[in-house]
C-alpha cells in the first residue's frame, strides 16, 4: 500500500472512531491522563497494523487493539493489579438475591450508575461497555475482547446480575 | 422451557443474538413465568439506564490533535523506510535478469511505471491536500481569508516566486473563501479555497513550465473529482467532493467562459 494512500485511508477508516476509543480506554483505566496516553498509543499500532486490516468492523478492530493497549499499559504501569487473576466461579454473583422488585432503576441516578460501573472487576466493566455503551454483536465482542463466543455470553450474564447487585444494594443503602 | 434452560440463554435472548426457534421458546416462557420475566425486565432498566445517561466519554480536541499528528509523524517515517527498501528491490533485474528482460524492464517498463505512478502519486498529493485542508481542528483551510480576490491575490506576493490568478466567482455560486500556501510534490503552491453550496473545491496552481494551453484532464481519485488544465503559463488543478458537472462549470469560468450548458 502507498503510504500516502494507507494515511488517507487510515484517516478515513479508523480517525473517526476516536470517540469509541477513549470512551473504552477511559472506563477501563479509570482515569484521563491514562486513557489518552492509552489511545495514543493503540493508533500508532493500529497504523502499524492497518495494511492487515482486511475489511470488517473498523471499530470493533480499533477496539481490540486499545484493549490490548490497555492491559500493556496495565502490566507495566499496575503490575499489582493485574496478579489478582480473574476467577469465574470466584465472582459467580448469580445466586439470587431477595432483591425489591423492579430494581427501581428508574431511580438510580446517573452518577450512582457511573460509580457501580466503575466498581465492577475489569472483565465485567470491559465486556459491559463494549456491549451497551458500543453496541458490538456477540462475534465483534468475541474478536474485540479475544474470548470465545460461549464465554462472552456467560461473562455478559454475569457483568449484568454483577452490576445489578451493585445497584440493588446502593439503592438499598440510600 | 424450563427456568433453567432460559436462564441460560436470557442475555442472548436479550441482546438479540439467540436463533429463532429458541427466541420463541424463551418469549414463551417469558409470559409464563413472572421470575424469568423480571430478570428480562431487569435487563431492559439496566439498559435503559446505560444507554440514556452522559455515561459515555468522547474524545477531546486535544486528543484528536495529538493523535492525528502522531499518526501522520509516523506514517511520514514509515514513508521514508518504505522508499529506502523499495530503492534497493529495483536493482534485483538488473543483476539476475538476462540481458534482454534487463533491457526491456529499464527502457520500457521502467519509465511507464514511473510515468504513471508520477501521476498517480500527483493525483494522491493533490487529494491528500484537499483532505487535509477540511479537517477541523488539525489543519487550516485558509491562511487569508476573504471572498475579495483583491485582498488574497497580494496576500500570495512575496510567499510565492508567481502571480496566482484569483477570481471571484460568487455571482456565478462559487464564492471565493480564501487562499492559503501548500506544498505540492515538495514545492510551494497557491491553493485556493471556493465554495458550492456545502462544498469545497481547492484550486492548486503552479508554473506549468510551458506557455501553451493544454485540454483538460479529469480525474477521479478516492471518490474526489480533479481537473487539471493550463492557463497563462500555470497548471491548474481543482479538486472537490462536488459533482463533475459543477466542477467542469468552475473550470470553464475559471477559463473566463460561460458555462456550456
Amino acid at each position: 500500500m502507498e503510504e500516502q494512500d494507507k494515511l488517507a485511508q487510515f484517516e478515513h477508516s479508523i480517525m473517526p472512531h476516536m470517540d469509541a476509543a477513549y470512551n473504552l480506554a477511559r472506563w477501563l483505566s479509570r482515569n484521563d491522563a491514562d486513557a489518552q496516553d492509552i489511545v495514543q498509543e493503540a493508533y500508532l499500532r493500529a497504523f502499524k497494523f492497518f495494511a492487515g486490516f482486511r475489511g470488517g468492523n473498523s471499530r470493533a478492530w480499533l477496539l481490540r487493539i486499545v484493549r490490548n493497549a490497555f492491559y500493556d499499559w496495565l502490566k507495566k504501569h499496575r503490575g499489582e493489579e493485574l496478579e489478582e487473576t480473574f476467577d469465574e466461579e470466584l465472582h459467580d454473583t448469580s445466586e439470587p438475591t431477595s432483591a425489591p422488585d423492579a430494581l427501581l432503576l428508574d431511580k438510580a441516578d446517573h452518577e450512582l450508575l457511573h460509580k457501580a460501573i466503575a466498581e465492577l472487576p475489569l472483565e465485567f466493566r470491559e465486556i459491559l461497555i463494549l456491549r451497551e455503551l458500543e453496541g458490538l454483536s456477540y462475534k465483534e465482542l468475541s474478536e474485540a475482547a479475544q474470548l470465545p463466543l460461549g464465554t462472552v455470553m456467560s461473562r455478559l450474564a454475569r457483568a449484568r446480575q454483577h452490576l445489578r447487585n451493585l445497584l440493588v444494594a446502593r439503592i438499598e443503602v440510600k | 422451557m424450563n427456568c433453567k434452560d432460559t436462564g441460560e440463554v436470557l442475555d442472548a435472548y436479550f441482546d438479540g443474538e439467540l436463533d429463532l426457534v429458541r427466541s420463541l421458546g424463551v418469549e414463551q416462557h417469558l409470559k409464563d413465568c413472572p421470575v424469568c420475566a423480571r430478570a428480562h425486565r431487569e435487563h431492559e432498566l439496566v439498559r435503559k439506564a446505560l444507554t440514556s445517561g452522559p455515561l459515555y466519554f468522547n474524545a477531546s480536541k486535544g486528543l484528536n490533535k495529538r493523535v492525528r499528528s502522531a499518526v501522520r509523524h509516523a506514517s511520514r517515517a514509515e514513508g521514508r523506510a518504505e522508499s529506502r527498501r523499495r530503492g534497493w528491490n529495483w536493482s534485483w533485474p538488473m543483476i539476475f535478469s538476462p540481458i534482454a528482460a534487463a533491457a526491456l524492464v529499464l527502457f520500457v517498463a521502467l519509465p511507464m511505471v514511473a510515468r504513471r505512478s508520477a501521476r498517480e502519486n500527483l493525483l494522491q498529493e493533490i487529494v491528500s491536500a484537499h483532505v487535509r485542508s477540511l479537517m477541523a481542528d488539525t489543519s487550516h483551510l485558509t491562511d487569508v481569508a476573504s471572498t475579495d480576490q483583491h485582498t488574497v491575490k497580494p496576500w500570495f506576493t512575496g510567499k510565492l516566486p508567481f502571480a496566482p490568478p484569483v477570481t471571484d466567482l460568487s455571482a456565478q455560486g462559487f464564492p471565493l473563501i480564501g487562499g492559503r500556501l501548500d506544498y505540492i510534490v515538495d514545492q510551494p503552491v497557491a491553493a485556493l479555497v471556493y465554495q458550492r453550496r456545502k462544498h469545497l473545491i481547492n484550486l492548486f496552481i503552479w508554473p506549468a513550465g510551458q506557455q501553451t494551453n493544454s485540454v483538460q484532464e479529469i480525474h477521479a481519485h478516492q471518490g474526489y473529482n480533479l481537473i487539471r488544465w493550463t492557463q497563462g503559463g500555470m497548471a491548474l488543478w481543482a479538486v472537490s467532493d462536488v459533482n463533475l458537472a459543477d466542477l467542469r462549470e468552475f473550470v470553464q469560468l475559471q477559463l473566463g467562459k460561460e458555462p456550456s450548458r
